[in-house]
């Protein structure tokens, strides 16, 4: 490649630099020794919370067998929530591990940015359907432990329980959704500045990235309202 | 064997340290730089494993320390933006033009979007073509149609700076 004038300066100027850098065997060992990245460590405790979840749905379907042992409708039901929770523990392992994989960057960076996006198009998004039932699932599982009636559960209001169960779906599908809505959308700017050789992808999206931050503001506002009428009716109730 | 094998990576990124820290100018604030260069030796120890020797250990750590600074998702730390003369580590002992000069070449790179600041930085390391889009994942055309582009919007930013 010819010499030109850039690659001189770059060359002669980066010289006084580099030989003014602090950097020892010590820092480096320290260095080695750290924890992973703030996000990459966020989706791991998000794993782990999510498995200990399954964990306490286990239980507290365990425990309701025996309240339930004469109602043949309830130990279907709570056998078939029982299933779904193993699953989505064993799912949860899976994606651990899936997840450990997609961090390594020993390879072309637009094949580890598809990895990523195959991953989170994919094996994130089963996920985040089964966290999200999952989180259903400790809700009603506390719901028919505490409001069992000598082996019934009675539902006042069907109607009232389908449209509330939805909306908690839907609410808790799109919070987690919204944890990795920016860094799906960053990888997939970077990924189409990579392959059309056009620039300007990822400057576009720092315009969106505006947007999400009010859609997170407005979803923390609406967890908090719903946290403190669930409260208030709670201790009305009481 | 897993420490003689840590003692040899140490020493490797001892002796081309200036990749991580011309990265590192290139793609932090000052604020977060330590962050950056901790993230990026973090990265190519767990990489390590994978490290074959196929390749120079020299374009591997180019490949991994590039792949974490434009893959790192602390976003908001990582700048896309411009540095100032006082982010840029230069020595200030004896300010001449050489000096003067790197800092407003570093500058006019971190105006830049990150994918090209990558491409022009291994280019002025003197990767090949076929190195950088190996590197990449692009085609060796699209890096040297990028790399006239770059090159010319970089010596535009000098001629506006000196007229």
């Amino acid at each position: 490649m010819e010499k030109d004038e850039l690659m001189d300066l770059w060359e002669k100027g980066n010289k006084d630099l580099v030989e003014k850098q602090k950097m020892d065997k010590d820092m480096i060992y320290n260095y080695l020794n750290s924890k992973a990245t703030t996000a990459s460590r966020y989706f791991q405790y998000n794993i782990i919370f999510f498995w200990f979840i399954q964990l306490i749905n286990i239980i507290l379907l365990s425990m309701n067998f025996t309240g339930y042992s004469n109602n043949p409708t309830m130990l279907w039901t709570l056998a078939g929530l029982l299933f779904f929770s193993v699953f989505t523990m064993l799912y949860g392992i899976r994606i651990y591990m899936r997840y450990q994989d997609i961090q390594k960057l020993n390879n072309k960076l637009s094949v580890i940015i598809e990895k990523k996006l195959k991953f989170f198009r994919t094996s994130h998004e089963y996920w985040l359907i089964l966290i999200t039932f999952s989180t259903w699932i400790l809700s009603f599982s506390l719901g028919v432990l505490i409001d069992n009636d000598g082996g019934k559960y009675p539902i006042n209001n069907k109607l009232m329980f389908t449209a509330i169960s939805m909306g908690m779906l839907l609410f808790i599908y799109l919070t987690q959704k919204y944890g990795t809505m920016i860094q799906i959308k960053t990888m997939k700017a970077t990924l189409m500045d990579l392959q059309q050789g056009l620039m300007g992808e990822t400057r576009s999206l720092e315009k969106h990235k505006k947007r999400f931050k009010w859609l997170g503001i407005l979803m923390t506002v609406l967890l908090i309202l719903f946290a403190l009428y669930g409260l208030i009716r709670f201790l009305n109730f009481n | 064997m897993q420490e003689s094998r840590k003692e040899y990576f140490v020493e490797m990124v001892l002796k081309h340290k200036a990749i991580i820290y011309k990265i590192c100018n290139l793609y932090a604030s000052e604020h977060d730089r330590e962050d950056l260069e901790q993230e990026i030796i973090y990265q190519m120890w767990k990489s390590f494993a994978g490290f074959k020797g196929e390749s120079k250990f020299q374009t591997w750590m180019y490949r991994i320390s590039l792949n974490t600074a434009l893959l790192s998702l602390r976003s908001k730390k990582v700048r896309h933006s411009t540095l100032t003369e006082k982010e840029i580590e230069i020595p200030h002992e004896a300010p001449d033009i050489l000096e003067t000069n790197i800092q407003e070449l570093y500058r006019h790179i971190s105006k830049l979007d990150k994918i090209d600041k990558g491409i022009i930085f291994l280019y002025l390391e003197k990767c090949s073509y076929e190195e950088i889009a190996g590197m990449m994942g692009m085609s060796e055309k699209n890096v040297s149609v990028r790399i006239v582009r770059i090159k010319e919007k970089l010596r535009n930013m000098f001629n506006v700076k000196n007229s």
